[in-house]
C-alpha cells in the first residue's frame, strides 16, 4: 500500500462527512456524515489502545 | 522530491508550526468551550429568562429599546427562537450606524420589558469567544488571528506533502515503542496528523476565511448595499418603524415561505435609509444557513426586493458551521471535541520532536572534537 492511500481515505472521509451532515439534518445523510466524521478517529483510538497496554 | 527541497519543506512546517503553537493551543481550548457555549451559558445562567405568552410587535419592542436607551439609535432587530426563546434583541449604538458597533438589548417578548442583566459582551461564552476570535483585540485582531491560521495551513499542508517521502518504508500507523522517546513522539506527530488532516483542513480553511469576515460586511456595504441605497443618498433615513412588522411578514412572503432572523433598520450601515434589510434563513440542512435578503421599502412595505448575497458572503456564511461544528447536534459536538483534543497532541508532540531534535544537533555538536589543525598549520 503506498503511504498516501490510507491518509487519502481518512481525508476524504472527514471532508465528505463534514458536508454530509450540513447538507441532511437527520435521517441517513445525516447518520452516514456522522460516521465518515468519525472515521479517521478509528487509527488513534486504536494506537492509544495499543500504546497503554504497552504500558 | 530531491533532498534540497526536503528539507526547505521540513523547515517551512517546522517553523510555521513552532511560531504559532501556542496560539493554536489557545485556539484548540476556547474552540472546545465554544462547542458547549449553549450548555454552558445556560449552566451560568447568561441565557435570558423570559416569559411565556404572546410576543409585543417588533415595533413596540424598538420603541421598548429606544426608552431604555434614549442617547442611542436603534441598528436591528434580531431573534433566535431556539437559543433565546420570547427574547427580542434590539442592536442600539451610539453615534455610529454600524452594525459592529452596537450592543444588543435584550427584551423580553412577552412582557415587552428590557431584561437589563442580560450583557452577551461580558458573558462567559461572549470573552471566550472574543478571545477565540480576536485574542480581544478588537477587529485588527481578527487579521492577526487569520495570519496565524494561514501560517498553520501552510504548516499542514508542507507537513502533508513531507509524509509521503518519509512513510515510504513504514506502515501507516506505525509506533516505534523501542526507539529512542522522540521517535515515538514523531510517529505519533504523524499519526494523528494523517488522521486529521482533513478535519484540520476544513476548520483551519473556515478558520482563516471567517477572519476576513467584517472586511468581506465591509466590502459588500460599501460596493453592492452603496449602489442600493445610492438613489437615496443625502435623504434623511426614515425613523419611525411603525411598518418593520409588516415589512417583515412581506419579505417573508416574497421569499416563498422563509423565516426572517435579523432586521437591519434604516439608518444602519446594512441597510439603506429608505429601506428595511430583511435577513431569511431556509429550513433545514444548508437552507438553514444560507440567508437571502429582503430589501422592503419602509414607507410602502408591499414594496420588496428579495435578493441572494455575492458568492463571498454565501461561502461566509457556509464556513460558520463547518467552522464551529454546530450543526449536527450533541453526536457531532463529541466528534469536535475528539479532533480538538488530537490537534493538541499533534501539537504538542510536533513542539516537543523539533525541539528534542535541536537539543540533540547541539548536544552532538558540542561533543564532537574540534579540528584543530588549520590553526596549528597557521602558527
Amino acid at each position: 500500500m503506498r503511504p498516501y492511500t490510507l491518509p487519502l481515505v481518512y481525508t476524504l472521509a472527514a471532508v465528505a462527512g463534514l458536508v454530509m451532515a450540513l447538507l441532511y439534518d437527520e435521517g441517513v445523510g445525516d447518520a452516514l456524515g456522522l460516521v465518515l466524521v468519525a472515521l479517521p478517529l478509528w487509527p488513534l483510538l486504536r494506537a492509544a489502545v495499543a500504546l497503554r497496554r504497552a504500558r | 522530491m530531491s533532498p534540497a527541497l526536503t528539507r526547505r519543506l521540513l523547515s517551512l512546517h517546522r517553523w510555521c508550526g513552532l511560531i504559532v503553537s501556542l496560539n493554536v493551543a489557545l485556539f484548540a481550548v476556547t474552540g472546545a468551550l465554544l462547542i458547549f457555549h449553549e450548555e454552558i451559558d445556560a449552566a451560568l445562567g447568561a441565557v435570558p429568562a423570559t416569559s411565556h405568552g404572546t410576543s409585543i410587535s417588533l415595533a413596540r419592542a424598538v420603541e421598548v429599546a429606544r426608552a431604555s436607551r434614549p442617547d442611542h439609535q436603534a441598528l436591528y432587530v434580531f431573534t433566535d427562537p431556539e437559543e433565546f426563546p420570547g427574547a427580542i434583541l434590539v442592536g442600539m449604538a451610539k453615534g455610529s450606524s454600524k452594525l459592529q458597533d452596537s450592543k444588543p438589548v435584550t427584551i423580553d417578548a412577552p412582557k415587552g420589558e428590557v431584561l437589563e442583566k442580560v450583557d452577551f459582551d461580558d458573558s462567559f461564552s461572549g470573552v471566550v469567544f472574543r478571545l477565540h476570535a480576536q485574542l480581544l483585540m478588537g477587529p485588527a485582531g481578527s487579521l492577526l488571528v487569520g495570519a496565524i491560521g494561514l501560517a498553520l495551513l501552510i504548516s499542514l499542508v508542507s507537513g502533508a506533502v513531507l509524509y509521503g517521502p518519509m512513510m515510504k518504508r513504514f506502515a501507516f500507523g506505525m509506533l516505534r515503542r523501542d526507539r529512542h522517546v522522540r521517535t515515538l513522539f514523531a510517529d505519533v506527530h504523524k499519526l494523528v496528523g494523517a488522521a486529521t488532516f482533513g478535519w484540520n483542513l476544513v476548520v483551519v480553511g473556515t478558520g482563516v476565511f471567517l477572519s476576513l469576515g467584517s472586511t468581506l460586511l465591509q466590502y459588500y456595504t460599501m460596493t453592492e448595499l452603496a449602489a442600493l441605497s445610492a438613489p437615496y443618498r443625502g435623504q434623511a433615513a426614515v425613523a419611525d418603524f411603525a411598518t418593520l412588522d409588516d415589512a417583515v411578514a412581506s419579505a417573508e412572503r416574497a421569499s416563498g415561505g422563509r423565516r426572517w432572523s435579523l432586521v437591519a433598520l434604516p439608518g444602519s450601515d446594512f441597510a439603506s435609509p429608505r429601506h428595511y434589510a430583511v435577513l431569511l434563513h431556509g429550513h433545514e440542512g444548508l437552507d438553514q444557513r444560507m440567508l437571502t435578503m429582503g430589501l422592503v421599502d419602509a414607507k410602502d412595505p408591499t414594496q420588496v426586493d428579495h435578493r441572494t448575497f455575492p458568492w463571498y458572503l454565501r461561502a461566509l456564511l457556509v464556513s460558520e458551521p463547518l467552522h464551529f461544528g454546530d450543526y449536527g447536534g450533541m453526536p457531532l459536538k463529541l466528534l469536535w471535541l475528539a479532533f480538538t483534543l488530537a490537534t493538541l497532541v499533534l501539537t504538542a508532540s510536533g513542539v516537543w520532536v523539533t525541539v528534542a531534535t535541536r537539543h540533540e544537533r547541539a548536544l552532538r555538536r558540542r561533543s564532537e572534537p574540534v579540528d584543530t589543525s588549520a590553526a596549528e598549520a597557521a602558527e
